[in-house]
């Protein structure tokens, strides 16, 4: 544990004084909720407001885990750190700590201006339920970055990050409702995504409209134990830059 | 094995038969579906270790011990069961359903195993979900606990039946699931004499290694021991990065076997007493000296203080600096200091004093000298003969991903530090400290150890000879002429 707070440490500092990175992150979340909030807002400020930080949530996991993983694995300093004792577990522990610094960081970016420009008012327990399960709700989406930057191809990582990350968003509706006549087959498509499952239990935190849906719980469970397999396994089969 | 674990095994298991729902039995019959348990567990030990028991060696083995270990590992057994299947399958058959139930709780239990047992998740998986469905089906612990334990036991017999029992018997428990990766096996090396196995720090064994159609490794076989510096040297292209990224575990070999402290290198414990320096240096953005420093020192427990060894390598003055803002040879620097800084029992260092200046060069040879002294031990490799030859105990020539010669460095010195005479004569006299000769017509490529006494030799047989030419031997020509002369 003391090794992966070392590791998050570093990397947290990498990260944090690389600017070109770091104001982008923490900006983007916002702007997005800026540009296309007044759309969606509808009566429901605080869902909207889940809905933007938890998508700030997904842009940390998809870009610092799998495109900065992605990068990072041919570099002669990811050689040199994979010749000392550290285990995968314990790699793969100090990176996720280090992108909940940053996304703390987005999301309380994203819930400031909520506040400040939609009005979105939470009563105490609830926002700190939010917190909660945005924080534990991330979980299966940063090992799926993890999973992403030990499985894809370095040079092709940050195109591919790009086309995953908007129709997981929209078909998850993470930002809206899914409309009155949506196709059926549709729907079951979507009910099985895992921002799906995570949209649906941030609606029912944020608003308090429904009971806590248990089976997406459990979805998100499940989700993360996958993406921890394939991100274990990547991470284990990587020997840096494949030659031929 | 500790009472302790025993009895939180047994307090998990009451715990769970307690407080587990009842699942419906698909079947009925579920007391007679035990033994149908244990036949599964056979099964599957069979499917899956495919190891063999020796029954012979498990005849003399003392009966007690193999008694008290299949006791623990039963119990063990239950506990898992009551675990995996009792509490998380049981719990979760309600909110999602028998098939989601079984796999989950069959990843939970695979990721549970994978992560100490080392790197068999397949095996795992299939293990649990045999265990699971067996309890789903018929909704009986014990028939769960039957399988589970009977695969435990067999395992465990097999492993008792194959180790030396008076000196492995303490961690053998530890891998009742895993077809031991053979840790204890000891490398054979046909034709090197090896001495006390305990000597053996690294080593390969018949490696192989490509990278698409590049063979870098052709069976090479290599031992590190204990105070040697062992100086692997060879020209561009000749395998000595690939070697050293096996021996540390940064690839794996396509065939053969990499050993390091007696386990596979690409386990976090095989590298816990180990420093590498890589022959690519370099640094990530923006991370200063002295945070380089304590990641590194944080996977240490031992490691000294993080002044002391930025002082020893004169980085001092330094330590608030970006790395990645140093000059060429101040980053080989700070890469020693990172290799050093767990106080390692052993040195990979892959040619470190490239780029670095003259001071910094010796400076580092001395230390490395001194490191092996204290009883480390340091593989080293590099281009140059001379460098080889200031440190080394033991050089390993590879060419081209053979290894053409293993020897003292006054036997490579011999062979490898020549001079080329190029002359153009009749005939060629039979003469002093010649390597090998290659003749076409008039015209003599000879490579000499001695060229002075070659010429003063050509000179006084008074054959007649013109265009002497005389040119020092690249490390690269001397390997070309080694090679023609091991060919024959």
């Amino acid at each position: 544990m003391r090794l992966a707070l070392a590791y998050a440490r570093a990397e947290t500092i990498q990260y944090g004084r690389y600017t070109p990175y770091s104001i982008p992150t923490l900006a983007l979340p916002a702007v997005l909720m800026l540009v296309f909030g007044h759309q969606m807002v509808e009566d429901e400020p605080e869902r909207m407001v889940a809905g933007f930080a938890a998508t700030a949530l997904i842009t940390v996991a998809l870009f610092q885990f799998g495109v900065g993983i992605a990068l990072s694995r041919i570099t002669p300093w990811e050689a040199y750190l994979r010749t000392l004792p550290a285990t995968a577990p314990t790699r793969i522990a100090g990176r996720v700590l280090a992108a909940l610094v940053f996304a703390v960081a987005t999301v309380v970016v994203v819930m400031v201006v909520g506040a400040a420009v939609y009005g979105a008012r939470f009563a105490p327990w609830r926002f700190w339920t939010l917190i909660l399960v945005l924080v534990l709700g991330s979980v299966p989406f940063g090992l799926a970055g993890i999973a992403l930057g030990y499985w894809l191809p370095p040079r092709s990582a940050m195109p591919i990050a790009n086309i995953v990350i908007i129709p997981v968003i929209v078909v998850g509706f993470l930002w809206t409702r899914p409309p009155e006549d949506f196709p059926r087959g549709a729907e079951i498509a979507s009910q099985l995504t895992p921002t799906r499952s995570w949209a649906e239990v941030l609606d029912s935190v944020s608003t308090g409209d429904h009971p806590l849906p248990l089976h997406h719980v459990a979805a998100l469970v499940a989700w993360a134990v996958v993406f921890f397999a394939l991100a274990w396994w990547g991470y284990r089969r990587d020997e840096g830059e494949h030659f031929g | 094995m500790t009472a302790g674990r025993l009895g939180w095994w047994t307090a998990t298991i009451v715990f769970a038969v307690m407080l587990a729902p009842r699942i419906d039995p698909l079947v009925g019959h579920g007391a007679a579906a035990v033994p149908l348990g244990i036949c599964a567990g056979a099964i599957l030990f069979v499917a899956l270790a495919r190891q063999s028991i020796s029954l012979a060696a498990l005849a003399t083995a003392p009966r007690g011990r193999l008694l008290a270990r299949s006791i623990v590992l039963t119990i063990r057994a239950a506990h898992e069961e009551a675990v995996w299947r009792a509490l998380a399958l049981g719990f979760l058959v309600g909110p999602i359903g028998r098939v989601g139930a079984l796999a989950v709780s069959t990843c939970l239990f695979a990721a549970a195993h994978v992560n100490r047992l080392g790197t068999r998740a397949g095996q795992h998986l299939a293990t649990g979900a045999v265990f699971g469905l067996a309890y789903l089906v018929t909704g009986r612990l014990g028939v769960a606990i039957g399988a589970h334990a009977t695969y435990n036991v067999l395992i465990g017999a097999g492993l008792l039946s194959r180790l030396d029992m008076s000196k492995t018997g303490t961690s053998a428990p530890a891998h009742t699931f895993v077809r031991s990766p053979s840790p204890h096996r000891r490398p054979s090396h046909p034709g090197v004499a090896s001495p006390a196995v305990t000597a053996s720090v690294a080593s390969l064994t018949a490696v192989s290694k490509s990278f698409g159609s590049v063979r870098a490794l052709d069976g090479v076989d290599l031992v590190l021991r204990t105070g040697e510096i062992l100086a692997l040297l060879g020209p561009n292209g000749a395998g000595k990065s690939t070697a050293v990224s096996l021996l540390i575990g940064l690839r794996r070999p396509d065939s053969g076997q990499a050993l390091l402290h007696g386990r596979d290198p690409r386990d976090a414990e095989a590298r816990r007493n180990v420093g590498a320096v890589l022959q690519d240096v370099g640094f990530p953005l923006s991370l200063r000296v002295h945070e380089a420093v304590e990641l590194v020192r944080a996977h240490f427990p031992n490691a000294p203080p993080a002044g002391a060894v930025l002082e020893r390598l004169g980085l001092a003055e330094l330590s608030g600096r970006v790395a990645l803002g140093l000059s060429g040879g101040q980053q080989r620097r700070l890469a020693v200091a990172l290799a050093l800084a767990g106080s390692p029992q052993t040195l990979f260092l892959d040619e470190p004093t490239a780029g670095m200046d003259a001071t910094a060069r010796r400076a580092l040879l001395r230390d490395i000298a001194i490191f092996a002294a204290d009883g480390g031990a340091v593989l080293l490799t590099t281009q140059q003969l001379a460098e080889a030859e200031e440190v080394a105990s033991r050089v390993v020539l590879l060419v081209r991903g053979r290894i053409l010669f293993e020897g003292t460095v006054a036997e490579v010195r011999a062979r490898a530090g020549l001079a080329k005479v190029t002359v153009r004569a009749e005939e060629l006299p039979r003469l002093p400290s010649v390597a090998s000769v290659e003749s076409s017509l008039d015209r003599h490529v000879v490579y000499v150890e001695d060229a002075d006494s070659f010429v003063a030799g050509l000179v006084r047989s008074g054959v007649p000879f013109r265009e002497l030419e005389v040119t020092p031997v690249s490390l690269e020509d001397a390997f070309v002429a080694l090679t023609s002369e091991v060919d024959e």
